[in-house]
């Protein structure tokens, strides 16, 4: 991953504490520790008024922080993408939403004509690019809010639950954008509800009440073991960071099979994780925890392939006696 | 009292003919059968919404009938008021349509309708709280100190504690957490069961999170472009995957889960959608091999994404640059130039004292508005009420009174000479006013603002903030559209709520202060919003005024127009001097 080759984190914030001015006695953040290198993609996860939007607005550099450090690239370079398409435009057509921001660049009016259309046409969206915003659909003008962030080229991108108003498919488009940028090196962080989504995050982070319970793989999330509390480890060399500590509401609770720590946070898992728990169960463990249906697809299929194996070795045992 | 749709179109897609036909008839006929909870699917803009404003009578159809019982919803742009009292709608986040000063008196709102006694109205709202696990301890407080949550569960139950027949829902899911939609589901069914014993009524839930909500739907409507396209149960669209790809509602999470595992070789029969019924059919097949097995791939690694390529660089293809020209086209007048022809203009409408001279200048920029092409929409909503407080005002200014004569009508009299110094005014003002609806309707308020930064530029020397200045008008410009589409919102919801009988489109004054409120409260959110995302968009400091775009050269259509404001102001300012003085 390109993290390797570049160990300096893109963002990286150190017990960050943050308390409003009208709510003294309660921390919306509570020492949240997070670090996050180029070309990851880290999912956030918790309930509402857990944290997870504010944690994105100091990622962002758009919130001081009451206590511990924030470094986030300077203005440019982060970006931060809301949930509302309907309040995030500014321009008039998709082309002017995103010359605005480059101009505030101090990009050259024709140049940012330029780089907006070639932005655009990227993201399929070189049609509709003098065609009036009111006039676009909602997956069209939250596509064209991550378009307007991804051209000012910037080394991190956060998401505020972008998917939450959009249909299958353009929530579908959305993530192959985001994705094409990751695979550039831009880290992503990507605030979301919606748990399939984890499966393309290379991590998850969940929150609970301003603290992190949870930073690992969306497989070490979604499945129980190795056990779900352990620390989070990267080959990185400088791995700073760790688990939040283990949160007070949340210990395990004893059960013949080990609760994923999405169980224990009574969140349903999507559903070929589900079908994977089910087999499970009934004792059929194909091992490599599927995320998604494709990987479930895999998984059965293997398991097949050995059972029809063992079959097999079976007769022809039975043939060399 | 099941509901019939007889042709019916919700709404004028804005894609209408863009998506592939799936060759289904409906032509908008279909049937809400009681005692079922209906989910209503379909892409972004398919008119979900409007369907549900129209089956709860706030908004009438683009063509077609509703029947209830047999009887028609709709007579012209009203709704049968007997109707009305049996349907309830929850709005997509409800929790912004609260006004009152008192939980209770949410509730009171919402019951008035139905003339109820006391006691019953204290029993609705108990249950209503109760049903959404809210305690009755909040009756007397304001809505405005609960919690984001508990606003939103408030106003569902001051819906529920209308006890309809039908409800419909409006996207419920929408911002609600992992943990808070279990919850919305035993509400749902819930809901459904009440009237399914009942033997009455029903839900119909719109949504697009289909894989939390298939799993408690019993039918299920594909709604696009305006119109029923398919219907069936929730194990029958589980089948018709590619029927919800061509509506971009798909592949949902269980049809890719079945397509991957009938790819590996399991025997899946067809009403198997659920995590437990799928994993006992996968370990059917593992029992009993099939003859044939899949082919694996086993180490391809999972593509996250398809590629999308986004080039990084500033180069442009060569096709693409040539074509960006073309696309790029400027705006027909420079800002700049329209900065200053709606100045001087200006000026010299208001320098006008004769009638005649103010009736031309209405007439100048009556023409110009024309010439430019100007959306008949933005005339009449400039027009309309202007011309409406002119009339007032002008009639009103006539009016005198002689209290010599005594308090008899023979006392009241009409000036004419005061009725007309009003109306040139109001006049020369609708003029100004038109000018301005000249200025903005031909290029786009982001240009205006950087022409009037451009143009000012120069008075930077002296420490005027111009580029702030520009930026704030381009922002105000930006803004005055939103402010009508959130009273439209927000005077539908005091429609459904009220039971209002009035002609769709009007609204009572007795219902102003539902509007008002939220509507304030919205643009408030609105103005947040929009600066957090200008500040998301890199706006930190006062911007730079933006630098001078070499290809923003005028062209002779500029010096003409400017050249055509200069004659006018002339001619104007002659005008003003050889009519008499009034």
């Amino acid at each position: 991953m390109a993290a390797a080759e570049n160990p300096a984190p893109v963002l990286s914030l150190q017990g960050v504490r943050l308390t409003y001015a009208h709510t003294p006695e309660q921390a919306v953040l509570q020492g949240v520790d997070l670090v996050v290198y180029a070309g990851e993609w880290v999912a956030v996860v918790g309930a509402n008024g857990s944290g997870k939007s504010t944690l994105g607005r100091v990622a962002a550099g758009l919130l001081p922080v009451s206590a511990g450090r924030v470094q986030s690239p300077p203005p440019p370079g982060v970006q931060l993408v809301l949930q509302n398409p309907d309040a995030q435009g500014i321009g008039q057509t998709p082309l002017e939403d995103v010359c605005f921001g480059l101009t505030q660049l101090g990009v050259p009016p024709a140049a940012a004509r330029q780089r907006a259309l070639a932005t655009l046409q990227a993201a399929g969206l070189a049609d509709v690019a003098n065609t009036p915003l009111e006039r676009l659909s909602g997956g069209q003008r939250q596509l064209l809010a991550t378009t307007a962030a991804l051209a000012m080229h910037p080394r991190l991108i956060v998401l505020d639950e972008p998917t939450a108003m959009l249909d299958a498919a353009a929530a579908a488009r959305l993530r192959a954008m985001v994705a094409a940028q990751q695979a550039h090196g831009v880290a992503v962080v990507w605030m979301t509800q919606r748990l399939a989504e984890l499966a393309y995050a290379s991590r998850v982070v969940a929150l609970v009440a301003g603290q992190k319970v949870f930073d690992g793989t969306p497989r070490q999330f979604f499945y129980a073991d190795p056990p779900a509390l352990a620390g989070y480890t990267t080959s990185h060399p400088n791995p700073a960071q760790s688990a939040g500590g283990t949160p007070p509401a949340l210990s395990p609770r004893p059960s013949l099979q080990p609760l994923s720590f999405c169980r224990q946070l009574g969140w349903t898992p999507p559903l070929p994780v589900q079908v994977a728990e089910a087999l499970h169960s009934r004792g059929l463990c194909c091992g490599d925890k599927p995320l998604t249906a494709q990987e479930l697809g895999e998984c059965v299929a293997r398991l097949r392939l050995a059972q029809s194996r063992q079959a097999a070795g079976g007769l022809d045992a039975t043939l060399e006696t | 009292m099941p509901i019939l749709l007889q042709s019916l179109q919700s709404a004028r897609g804005p894609d209408a003919g863009q998506r592939p036909s799936a060759g289904t008839p409906a032509d908008g006929d279909g049937e809400l059968r009681d005692g079922e909870l209906t989910l209503l699917i379909g892409p972004v803009g398919a008119g979900k919404s409007s369907l549900l404003r129209t089956l709860a009578g706030v908004v009438p159809p683009v063509s077609g009938q509703v029947y209830y019982d047999g009887q028609p919803l709709w007579r012209g742009r009203r709704a049968a008021p007997t109707l009305l009292l049996r349907v309830g709608l929850v709005f997509q986040s409800p929790e912004q349509q609260l006004f009152a000063r008192t939980v209770q008196g949410e509730f009171h709102y919402s019951l008035r309708p139905y003339h109820l006694p006391p006691d019953l109205i204290a029993a609705r709202t108990a249950a209503a709280l109760a049903g959404t696990g809210l305690n009755t301890r909040i009756l007397s407080q304001s809505p405005w100190y609960l919690s984001g949550g508990q606003r939103r569960r408030l106003a569902v139950a001051t819906t529920l504690a209308t006890a309809t027949d039908w409800l419909f829902l409006d996207e419920p899911t929408a911002g609600l957490d992992a943990l808070a939609l279990p919850q919305l589901l035993q509400t749902l069914q819930q809901l459904r069961n009440e009237r399914r014993e009942q033997g009455r009524g029903g839900l119909v839930v719109a949504t697009h999170d289909l894989d939390a909500l298939l799993p408690i739907a019993d039918r299920v409507w594909l709604w696009a472009n305006g119109r029923l396209r398919w219907t069936g149960t929730p194990a029958q669209l589980v089948e018709q995957e590619a029927l919800c790809q061509a509506y971009g509602v798909g592949p949902t999470e269980v049809q890719a889960t079945r397509r991957a595992l009938l790819a590996a070789g399991v025997d899946l029969p067809g009403e198997l959608w659920q995590a437990e019924g799928l994993a006992a059919a996968v370990a059917a097949s593992l029992q009993f091999p099939a003859n044939q097995l899949p082919t694996l791939d086993a180490d391809r690694p999972w593509d996250a994404a398809a590629a999308l390529e986004c080039p990084a660089s500033d180069a442009l293809p060569p096709a693409l640059a040539a074509e960006g020209t073309r696309l790029a086209e400027p705006s027909p007048l420079d800002a700049r130039a329209r900065w200053l022809c709606c100045s001087l203009l200006t000026l010299g409408v208001l320098a006008q004292t004769h009638p005649l001279g103010v009736l031309f200048g209405v007439l100048l920029a009556a023409g110009m508005c024309l010439r430019a092409r100007t959306p008949v929409s933005a005339w009449r909503r400039v027009t309309l009420p202007y011309t409406w407080m002119t009339a007032f005002s002008t009639l009103f200014a006539g009016l005198y009174w002689q209290p010599a004569t005594g308090l008899s009508w023979h006392g009241l009299g009409f000036a004419i000479p005061a009725a007309l110094t009003t109306l040139q005014a109001l006049l020369r003002l609708y003029a100004v006013v038109l000018l301005g609806l000249w200025l903005t309707s031909g290029s786009s308020y982001l240009a205006l603002q950087q022409g009037l930064a451009h143009t000012l530029r120069h008075l930077e020397r002296w420490r005027v903030p111009v580029a702030p200045l520009a930026l704030g008008a381009g922002l105000v410009l930006r803004f005055i559209p939103c402010i009508g589409q959130e009273l439209e919102r927000f005077s539908q919801i005091a429609r459904a709520r009220g039971k209002s009988r009035a002609r769709a489109g009007a609204l009572r004054a007795s219902d102003l202060p539902v509007v008002m409120i939220p509507l304030l409260a919205a643009l408030f959110q609105l103005a947040e919003d929009l600066a957090l995302a200008l500040e998301a968009r890199g706006l930190r400091q006062w911007p730079a005024a933006p630098p001078a775009d070499p290809e923003a050269r005028w062209h002779s259509a500029e010096w003409r127009a400017v050249a055509g404001a200069v004659l006018a102001l002339a001619c104007l300012l002659a005008l003003r001097e050889v009519l008499p003085v009034c």
